[in-house]
C-alpha cells in the first residue's frame, strides 16, 4: 500500500539521535547505529543500537496524520495506561507531542519489543499454533475489556491537553483519587480523515 | 457519542462533498461507471440522527460501559516469544474507548463475515473431495479454511475467556447497531446504499429494537416500497461485487487491505497479472476492456479525491 508516502518530512536525524540516547540516560557517542526499521516509502520507525548492543525504537508520525499533537499524546497515554495494568506494551522512554524540539518532529522513543513479529510467521503456523495465538490474544482482550473508564473518547495524560480542552478524569483503580490520566478528544481516524481535520465538529469525550 | 460521527460527516459533505466513483472498484460496474452524488447519503444521515438515540440497548448499563481495545489487532501488530506468548502489542494510534455495544466485534484480520459457515459458527473443515481438486482449487480451499478457522477460533475463545465481550457480540441486534454506527460515522466513499440498507433493516425491526423504551417512539424512517426494493437490490449487487473481490484476493494470495507477505510478493504479482490478462480476454467489448483497465481493482488509487 503506497498511501501516505507522498510528502517527505524533514527532520533532524542527528538531533533525534541525541534525544534517543538521552531518553535512556546515555550520550550520543554511545549510539552505534540509527537505521530504518521495516519497508515502505516513508519510514516512520527507526532502530537505534548502542555500542553495548542495547536497542530502542524511535517512531515519528506519517506527514499526513492529523491531529498530530492529540494522536501522539493519546498513543503515549494509552500505552502507559495499558502497561500499568499488565498488558504487554512497549515502554515509552520519552516523547514529544509537538514538533517544537531540536529534532523538528513529533516523536516517540520506546522500548524494542522482544520476540518475533507475528506477521512474519503467521502464514506458516500450524493449526494448533494458530489456536494458541488467538487464545492468548483473547485472554489479553479479556483483561482489557475489564478495565473501567468513565467516558468514551481517547486517553491522555491530563498535562498534555490544553486547559480549555474538555476531559473526564480517570480515577485510580480503587477510585480514591484521580490518576494522571483522563479521557479527552476522540482521535479515531474516521473523525479526522483528510479534510475532516479542518472541521470544527464535536469530538469531545462523552459519558 | 452516537451522533458525533454522523454530524462530522454531514459537516464534511456539506462543505467538501463531491461526486465520487464507488471506492470499491468492482462496484463501479453496477452504476455504469458513473460517479455517485453524496446528496442521498446526506439525507440518510439526517434520518440516522433522528432514529439512533432510540436504539441504545438497555440492560443495566453493561452494554453502554466505555471499553478499550486495540484499534487494529492483526499479526503485524503482535510480537510473540518462541512459545507463542504475546510479548508485545504495538501501534495504538487512533485508539479510543467506546460503549461496549459499539466496541464489540471480531478483529478485521480474523473475521470472515459474509460466509454462511462462519456466521453460523459451524466448525470449519476442508471439503470431502479436497484430494480430487486441482492445485489452484486446493490452494483456494486452504486459504478459505484458514479464514474460517480464525473466525471460529476467535469466537470460541471469546465465549470461553471473555464472556463480557461474547455477551455483547451475541446480544440481540448487536450487528445491526454496530453497522449503523460504523456506516454513519465512516468517511463517505461513493456509497449511498449501505447505510440506507441498515436504516431499512432498522425500520423493519423497529418495535423489537425499541421494545424496552417506555415512550414507544414512532419509527422516523419511511422509505417507499420502490425505494426499499431498489436499495436492497443494489446492496445485494454490492455485496456480490465485494465477494468477487475477496475471491480474487484469495486466488492471488492477497490478505486484508492488500497485505502480502514480503517473500511471496513476486508470486502474488504474477498471479495478479494473469488475473488481469484473463479478465481482459473474457471482456466482450473494447469499452469493457477500457473500463477494466481504468478501474483495475489492484491499482493504487488517488487518495486525495476521497480525503
Amino acid at each position: 500500500m503506497l498511501k501516505h508516502f507522498e510528502r517527505r518530512r524533514l527532520f533532524n536525524v542527528s538531533e533525534l539521535k541525541h534525544l534517543a540516547a538521552s531518553a535512556v540516560g546515555r550520550s550520543v557517542e554511545d549510539v552505534a547505529r540509527f537505521e530504518k526499521l521495516g519497508e515502505g516509502g516513508f519510514n516512520r520507525t527507526f532502530l537505534v543500537t548502542m555500542h553495548d548492543k542495547f536497542q530502542l525504537v524511535v517512531r515519528i508520525l506519517y506527514p499526513t496524520t492529523e491531529p498530530k499533537k492529540l494522536v501522539i499524546a493519546s498513543e503515549v497515554a494509552t500505552m502507559d495506561f495499558l502497561r500499568s495494568n499488565g498488558i504487554p506494551v512497549p515502554k515509552i522512554y520519552n516523547y514529544s507531542a509537538t514538533s517544537e524540539n531540536p529534532a523538528g518532529t513529533e516523536y516517540l522513543i520506546m522500548e524494542l519489543v522482544r520476540g518475533t513479529n507475528l506477521g512474519d510467521i503467521w502464514f506458516d503456523l500450524s493449526e494448533k499454533d494458530r489456536i494458541t495465538v488467538v487464545t492468548r490474544l483473547v485472554e489479553l482482550e479479556s483483561r482489557m475489556f475489564a478495565l473501567p473508564f468513565p467516558a468514551s473518547g481517547s486517553l491522555y495524560y491530563s498535562k498534555d491537553l490544553d486547559e480549555a480542552t474538555r476531559r473526564v478524569n480517570v480515577p485510580t483503580i480503587d477510585l480514591s483519587h484521580d490518576s494522571s490520566f483522563c479521557v479527552g478528544p476522540d482521535t479515531r481516524l474516521s473523525l479526522w480523515y483528510g479534510r475532516r481535520t479542518k472541521l470544527g465538529v464535536d469530538r469531545d469525550p462523552c459519558k | 457519542m452516537l451522533a458525533a460521527g454522523a454530524n462530522k460527516e454531514i459537516a464534511y459533505l456539506t462543505k467538501f462533498g463531491h461526486p465520487l466513483h464507488p471506492f470499491h472498484r468492482l462496484r463501479r460496474e453496477i452504476y455504469d461507471y458513473q460517479k455517485i452524488s453524496p446528496s442521498e447519503h446526506l439525507h440518510n444521515l439526517q434520518i440516522y440522527l433522528q432514529a439512533v438515540h432510540h436504539t441504545v440497548p438497555s440492560d443495566d448499563g453493561h452494554l453502554i460501559r466505555p471499553t478499550l481495545r486495540h484499534p487494529d489487532l492483526q499479526p503485524n501488530n503482535v510480537f510473540v516469544s518462541e512459545n507463542l506468548d504475546i510479548t508485545g502489542l504495538i501501534d495504538w494510534q487512533h485508539s479510543a474507548t467506546l460503549p461496549l455495544f459499539l466496541q464489540c466485534g471480531i478483529p478485521n484480520s480474523l473475521q470472515n463475515y459474509g460466509d454462511s459457515i462462519s456466521e453460523s459458527l459451524t466448525p470449519p473443515e476442508l471439503p470431502e473431495n479436497f484430494d480430487e481438486l486441482n492445485e489452484t482449487q486446493q490452494f483456494e480451499q486452504v486459504v478459505l479454511l484458514r479464514r474460517r478457522q480464525l473466525h471460529y477460533f476467535y469466537v470460541a475463545a471469546t465465549a470461553k475467556l471473555n464472556t463480557t465481550h461474547y455477551n455483547a457480540l451475541t446480544h440481540e441486534f448487536s450487528t445491526l447497531r454496530r453497522k449503523l454506527f460504523d456506516h454513519a460515522s465512516s468517511p463517505w466513499e461513493g456509497d449511498n446504499v449501505t447505510l440506507k440498507a441498515d436504516l431499512i433493516k432498522l425500520a423493519q425491526n423497529w418495535s423489537d429494537i425499541t421494545a424496552n423504551d417506555a415512550t414507544r417512539p414512532p419509527c422516523p424512517i419511511s422509505f417507499s416500497e420502490d425505494e426499499v426494493r431498489d436499495c436492497l437490490r443494489l446492496n445485494a449487487a454490492q455485496v456480490e461485487a465485494d465477494e468477487q473481490l475477496q475471491a480474487c484476493r484469495d486466488a492471488i494470495g492477497i490478505g486484508p487491505e492488500g497485505w502480502v507477505p514480503v517473500d511471496q510478493y513476486e508470486e502474488v504479482r504474477q498471479r495478479e497479472s494473469k488475473l488481469k490478462a484473463d479478465a481482459l480476454e473474457a471482456a466482450e467489448s473494447e469499452e469493457e476492456r477500457r473500463m477494466l483497465c481504468e478501474h483495475w481493482i489492484f491499482d493504487d488509487f488517488d487518495e486525495d479525491e476521497y480525503s
